[in-house]
């Protein structure tokens, strides 16, 4: 149904929010890991990459050029979740010669996770979150009062 | 024990309406449109018994294929009223 599209974008946002904050959970509850079950190191700060989705690869020239001048995105979508590796984001070193991960000069590696950068994103996913289900609540109020045109 | 044989030119009603007159006749086209409607309708309880099984892992794709169905289910309420409407418009005709 197309005059159901705006609800679909809407849909695919609120979807790459969750996602956003699924990774922000993982990095607040990981921020002091020195170990990784696979690999060396301490945990790597997770990131989401958005990508704007765009209509399904049309057959002919004519539509793709009226979808072009006329339509609007289809949403977006999450192309990858990365962790940001040393040369990204260097990791945050501590002087524990005491630490059972600590390397020969007593230096501990910890995750590059910033707790206060992680907060505002926090709130910057919910705020689109809700952002996102309030257009979904003024396309569904549009959808009813052109009902109430014909009552 | 049914006679296959008188089976074979029976064909079902969906395949009749959808093959053969397409959308050109209104009787179709309104059959087609039900069809979609349920189809919207079957859809929300099948995300819903996939919510609670835990294989949908958004909440809000349960919810919105909920208000699908009732926006396209009130449309058709809509629709039929209108419809009876000017019917009984044309049965009000004094002859």
């Amino acid at each position: 149904m197309k005059f159901l599209n705006a609800i679909d974008v809407s849909a695919s946002g609120l979807t790459a929010q969750r996602l956003r904050m699924d990774t922000i959970a993982s990095n607040m509850a990981s921020a002091e890991t020195t170990r990784v079950e696979r690999g060396e190191g301490p945990y790597r700060r997770q990131i989401v990459i958005f990508e704007a989705k765009r209509n399904q690869a049309n057959n002919n020239f004519n539509n793709i050029l009226k979808e072009k001048l006329t339509a609007p995105g289809q949403g977006v979508r999450v192309t990858e979740i990365r962790s940001l590796n040393e040369n990204e984001a260097p990791f945050r070193r501590v002087y524990e010669p005491s630490h059972p991960d600590a390397d020969a000069n007593g230096y501990v590696d910890y995750p590059n996770v910033n707790i206060v950068e992680e907060m505002i994103n926090m709130i910057s996913a919910t705020r689109a979150y809700e952002a996102n289900a309030k257009v979904i609540e003024a396309t569904k109020g549009m959808a009813m009062r052109a009902l109430d045109i014909g009552r | 024990m049914i006679n296959p044989s008188l089976l074979i030119n029976n064909k079902p009603i969906n395949e009749n309406v959808i093959t053969n007159e397409k959308n050109s006749d209104f009787v179709s086209y309104l059959k087609s449109a039900l069809n979609e409607v349920d189809l919207l309708q079957k859809n929300a309880a099948i995300k819903a018994s996939e919510l609670v099984l835990g294989e949908e892992e958004h909440l809000h794709n349960t919810m919105l294929a909920y208000e699908k169905a009732n926006l396209a289910l009130q449309l058709t309420i809509e629709i039929r009223n209108k419809i009876v409407e000017a019917y009984q418009e044309i049965m009000r005709i004094q002859m």
